[in-house]
């Protein structure tokens, strides 16, 4: 935003952002559509789109004399494009709710629009239309990943099942990618009986440039959704950083792993369910999946959204946990270390050094006994906690802390919320707990669980 | 010969000169600006790039039917230059700082206009040259000129941007880049009016290349200057001749690209608005048609950078013109053509402090810059931008030391560059070229003098020679055998 010494000097001069301006300075003087401030940089800066396309920031003070010298071309166009429906091709829907595969940037400020439908995030792949027919398109929202909660969650999963119960036999969903596989694993535990592809798409790279990865994304989700035998909540994006294939990743079982690679998304603990090429190819790996019928799904987003990740650190504080109980949580993950220990005090020599108000035991005691359930999983992201290797893990395992198997720490997260929304009794939670629900445990190990699409980092 | 009147048949020129800059790290990332290290990438990537919608907004039908096709494009990696930035995989960092005030500086020996806020730009480019599918751009200073013997031709732009990916192969369905070079920051010059003649546009893009190489801070190597030349004539209309190799070849390419719309209009032909390739004998061929501007947005993952800062510094140390170069490499000894050919070497800098750091003579150490480094170039096809500053300081502390003797510098720097990996030292050792003592080269001529009694004094030094080629100065081997015989 400019600041208010040039918004008062525009409007005193009759001028928009978007008119044609000249800029006299000095001796110097430019030419140009004067363009709106976006973000960060020097708010004293008018903003100049020379005739050589490139902008330029020019100094604001009282001596600068600004002119108008007409209207400019309209500013913030978003590019239309009617995808045409071919009714033979499989039925698909697509829902959009934001993110970066969701965004369009004004090609004339720079500025990043969320689009308006989901035909206008489709005008980067118009390809989509000889793949599947687009029966509908919903928006429940639109956001940005790292904005969103359960309510967002229950809203995609009503949307979903609205979709897939009218007929279509699979459908997309376009989401942002930091918390994508929150949304993916809150979805597969919401959608109860749930036997057709849902495919959660994202991308890493914007859609204004050439390089958009969530172009081939939304081809092999749409093949996934359109063709696939396969009936879960899966995410669908690059399996390496080549434009070649994307994985098949269920919902449940999959993390980002990367902060900025096309390949970020891979799955833990349990191989991807497919590969699948931008040409329909699909290449499954082996693994058990839930097949394709055409029934009704139900939804079941009962909640409790108090519930909270506690990530232990060589010298944290326990006595967090209390101000979680302070604010009546009925739920907490701790992220352990190892094979999800936390700090004890009680480990062997010298432990002079360790004050033991700083052991976690009786805080994970005192939240328990109060009736909250507390899960532990494992900051290393790849592998099961074991309660029984070590001394320390058996403390904690004696206050009655449930560690999660193989779970992700953000599946378990959500799970846990999903299962306090449908029991309070502490006793059912541990059950429902360690019972799968969407494919998201597994009681073995399988030796190749470590993930690995050919271009694992 | 016919004289022509270029002001008589309206024409216009317009140069575009590219010129890299000699950073230690790309534009956007902290890669070095090294090229090709090794004969084989360490990885290939494979991308398709999609259409994107026009200035208008709207997608043409014929390029969706094109990129059904998913032609390949085919990037090479090399692991010691190219990281995620490059590879489109992780956001720009933030610009380096060094090629800026590079830019600044530029800008400013150009009289130009400076902004008080550069803000970097995307320009689509479609031809997969860049991994992202844009260049970053940004508009340093405008409404410069340069001083030339006819007069001032305008600046209009001094641009700083990331230069792109090398072609490497090409067929129907792929395209292959090497990206060592992506990301290596580059200023591009832009003339304006004031281009009067064939040969004035010589004389300019020559005066346009000293401003540049005299920051010291130019790369030079192959391909770090490129020169495009924008011709027009009244009738006629504007013609890119694209890359023009030599200086010399700028008025070749105008005075044969005015012929040929003269004939054109001549034969009552419309003159095309193209994009021609320039031949080595000057004429040009048909490339592809003259692009509409490109479509240029803000590069959101960069904020805007406030020049005033850098400027100051960039003013406080602005870069001795050519003439005060070459006075001051006179007061060294050198001659002025060696002086002048030291200025345009690229090496001025690592001149200055060599001659400061060690004790040998400037027109050495000048001699190796300009005329080794020719030579292992132009004779033996080696690339001697594989040489570093670590390598020239190794070579002169050993000659100073007299652990190396001038006279093998070339064969020295041979080694060097055929064995990677080998130091200077290594290749010394390797050549068994450490310099043969005083008294060792008296035992020797002695014992060969005594072998053959009554030989003449050139023979004797013929011998000697033949055995401590290389290892022995052979003034020292003159003066011995002088000595000796009296
Ligand atoms: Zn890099």
């Amino acid at each position: 935003m400019y600041s208010k010494q040039i918004l008062a000097e525009i409007k005193k001069k009759g001028i928009e952002i978007g008119d044609k301006v000249k800029v006299t300075k000095g001796k110097e003087s430019y030419e140009g559509t004067l363009m709106p401030r976006i973000e960060l940089g020097d708010e004293n800066s008018l903003i100049v789109k020379l005739k050589n396309g490139y902008n330029v920031g020019i100094e604001f003070y009282k001596a600068v004399r600004m002119e108008r010298l007409g209207k400019g071309e309209n500013l913030g166009i978003i590019p239309k494009l009617t995808i045409k429906r071919l009714k033979k091709l499989p039925g698909v829907s697509i829902i959009g709710t934001g993110g970066t595969i969701g965004t369009h940037v004004d090609y004339k400020t720079g500025g990043v629009f969320m689009c308006r439908s989901p035909e206008e995030i489709l005008s980067t792949t118009p390809e989509i239309g000889e793949i599947i027919d687009l029966k509908n398109t919903q928006r429940p929202f639109t956001l940005a990943s790292e904005d969103m909660n359960y309510k967002h969650w229950q809203s995609i999963a009503k949307s979903i099942a609205k979709e897939l119960n009218s007929g279509p036999r699979g459908v997309i969903v376009t989401h942002g990618t930091d918390i994508l596989h929150y949304s993916a694993a809150a979805i597969s535990f919401m959608l109860r009986g749930l036997s057709k592809p849902v495919a959660f798409v994202g991308a890493q790279r914007s859609p204004d440039r050439g390089s958009f990865d969530g172009s081939m994304n939304l081809i092999c989700a749409s093949h996934f959704a359109g063709y696939s035998d396969i009936g879960e909540v899966c995410l669908v994006m690059h399996g390496t950083t080549n434009d070649d294939y994307c994985l098949i990743n269920r919902g449940t079982r999959v993390r980002k792993l990367h902060t900025s690679r096309r390949d970020a998304f891979q799955s833990v603990n349990e191989k991807p369910i497919a590969k699948i090429w931008p040409n329909g190819r699909m290449e499954k790996t082996g693994i058990e999946y839930t097949k394709f019928e055409d029934k009704k799904v139900k939804v079941d987003d009962k909640w409790e959204p108090k519930v909270a990740l506690i990530k232990v650190f060589p010298g944290s504080d326990p006595s967090v946990i209390e101000w979680y109980l302070d604010k009546k949580y009925k739920g907490l993950v701790i992220e352990g270390t190892g094979l999800g220990h936390v700090p004890t005090g009680q480990s062997g020599t010298k432990m002079g050094d360790f004050d033991p108000k700083m052991s976690w035991i009786p805080y994970i005691k005192k939240a328990i006994d109060k009736g909250v359930t507390v899960m532990v999983t494992s900051q290393t992201i790849f592998g099961r906690v074991n309660p029984y290797v070590y001394k320390n893990l058996r403390l904690l395992s004696e206050t009655g802390a449930i560690h999660a198997e193989d779970m992700l720490t953000e599946t378990t997260l959500v799970k846990l919320s999903w299962v306090l929304g449908h029991t309070t009794k502490p006793e059912k939670t541990k059950e429902m707990m360690l019972t799968p629900f969407a494919r998201e445990i597994n009681p073995r190990s399988p030796l190749d669980s470590v993930a690995k699409g050919d271009g694992f980092f | 010969m016919i004289i022509m009147d270029y002001q008589k048949i309206g024409l216009r020129v317009g140069l575009e000169i590219h010129h890299e800059l000699n950073t230690n790290e790309k534009l956007f990332c902290s890669c070095p600006t090294l090229l090709k290290t090794k004969e084989k990438p360490d990885s290939t990537i494979i991308r398709h790039h999609i259409p994107v919608a026009g200035e208008t907004g709207k997608i043409d039908v014929a390029v969706v039917e094109e990129i059904k096709k998913r032609k390949k494009i085919i990037y090479e990696i090399y692991d010691d230059c190219d990281c995620l930035v490059d590879t489109d995989s992780e956001p720009p960092h933030r610009p380096n700082q060094e090629a800026l005030k590079i830019a600044l500086t530029i800008a400013e020996l150009f009289h130009c206009s400076i902004f008080d806020e550069i803000q970097v730009m995307r320009k689509t480019i479609v031809d997969g040259s860049l991994p992202s599918g844009f260049q970053r751009t940004m508009l340093i200073g405008t409404d410069g000129w340069v001083e030339t013997s006819m007069g001032k031709v305008e600046i209009e732009a001094v641009t700083l941007e990331e230069d792109s990916g090398r072609l490497i192969r090409k067929d129907n369905d792929s395209a292959t880049f090497r990206l060592d070079r992506l990301g290596t920051p580059e200023v591009e010059i832009g003339t304006g009016k004031g281009i009067a003649s064939p040969e004035h546009a010589r004389e300019a893009a020559k005066a346009i290349g000293d401003i540049i190489r005299s920051t010291g801070k130019a790369k030079i190597r192959e391909g770090s200057v490129r020169q495009d030349v924008n011709i027009s004539i009244q009738g006629g209309d504007r013609v890119e001749g694209k890359h023009v190799p030599s200086l010399s070849l700028i008025p070749v390419v105008i005075e044969k690209e005015i012929k040929r719309q003269q004939e054109l209009v001549k034969r009552g032909k419309k003159v095309s608005r193209d994009v021609r390739r320039v031949l080595p004998d000057g004429s040009t061929e048909f490339l592809r048609p003259l692009p509409g501007a490109a479509r240029m947005y803000p590069e959101t993952d960069v904020i805007p950078i406030r020049t005033d800062r850098l400027l100051k510094e960039a003013r406080k140390n602005l870069p001795e013109s050519l003439k005060e170069i070459i006075k001051r490499c006179q007061k060294l000894g050198l001659s002025e053509d060696l002086a002048k050919q030291l200025a345009n070497s690229g090496h001025m800098e690592l001149f200055g402090k060599f001659v400061k750091m060690f004790k040998v003579d400037p027109v050495l150490v000048a001699g190796v810059f300009v005329n080794t480094l020719r030579d292992l170039e132009r004779r033996e096809k080696l690339d001697v931008n594989q040489l570093s500053e670590k390598d020239f300081g190794e070579l002169f502390e050993l000659l100073s030391k007299g652990k190396v003797i001038k006279e093998s510098i070339g064969d020295v720097l041979k080694i060097k560059l055929e064995n990677e990996g080998l130091s200077i030292t290594n290749c010394v050792e390797k050549l068994g070229l450490t310099p043969i003592s005083e008294n060792e080269l008296k035992r020797m001529v002695k014992e060969i003098a005594s072998k053959n009694k009554g030989a003449p004094k050139g023979k004797i030094i013929g011998l000697v020679m033949a055995k401590v080629r290389g290892k022995a100065d052979p003034k020292a081997v003159m003066r011995i055998v002088e000595e000796m015989s009296q």
